[in-house]
């Protein structure tokens, strides 16, 4: 039972950062092409998340 | 291939007409040593900087080619196919970005997200140009929004 639950702790808390890295990441791109599509509908797709 | 066999025998022809025109006129002085104008040792220098340059741009070809039709494959899910093609493509090893670009898709395509996620750190660290991390990092956004799009948790 506390097995499971620290994994699930530790797969909410690893795919967090992986969010926080994707927008950070898509933040950069943002920052060198404002224009580009991709990267602001998939900013906002991973916002949602 | 046959275009670049042409071309080294063009420059090889080039270079034995200038060399018979310099030796005819040995009063004409040219002012800079270039490949036609300089020295044998100079001549063979440069001629083997350009074969070689030749070759890595075959090379290069060669991996796209095969990185063009992994994509193919790695669509139509021929995963034998694609593997093989990948392979090929980073023995050449002259565009690596190229190959871990295209596993990550070809993974994140198969939904392998954990897989897709290492083989886009990879092409992070790998990224030189502003477009190459440009692309990668879509990627990678593209393999995380997907993976909790689909509810998939590792």
């Amino acid at each position: 039972m506390i097995k499971t639950l620290i994994t699930w702790f530790i797969n909410i808390a690893v795919n967090h950062s992986n969010l926080v890295k994707a927008g950070y990441l898509l933040s950069q791109v943002l920052e060198k092409q404002p224009g580009n599509s991709d990267a602001s509908e998939l900013l906002i797709g991973i916002g949602r998340f | 291939m046959h275009s670049h066999l042409l071309r080294i025998c063009l420059l090889l022809r080039d270079w034995q007409l200038l060399c018979r025109f310099k030796a005819s006129n040995p009063n004409i002085r040219f002012k800079q040593p270039t490949f036609y104008t300089g020295s044998i040792n100079s001549a063979i220098v440069i001629m083997l900087i350009r074969i070689s340059l030749i070759i890595l741009r075959m090379a290069c070809r060669k991996s796209k080619a095969y990185l063009q039709i992994a994509d193919h494959n790695g669509s139509f899910t021929r995963t034998n196919r694609c593997g093989k093609n990948i392979g090929n493509a980073s023995g050449i090893k002259t565009d690596l970005f190229g190959v871990k670009l295209e596993l990550a898709t070809i993974s994140q395509q198969a939904s392998k997200y954990l897989q897709a996620k290492l083989y886009a750190d990879e092409g992070l660290h790998l990224a030189k140009t502003a477009n190459e991390q440009i692309a990668v990092k879509i990627i990678f956004a593209c393999i995380i929004h997907d993976q909790n799009f689909n509810h998939v948790v590792y």
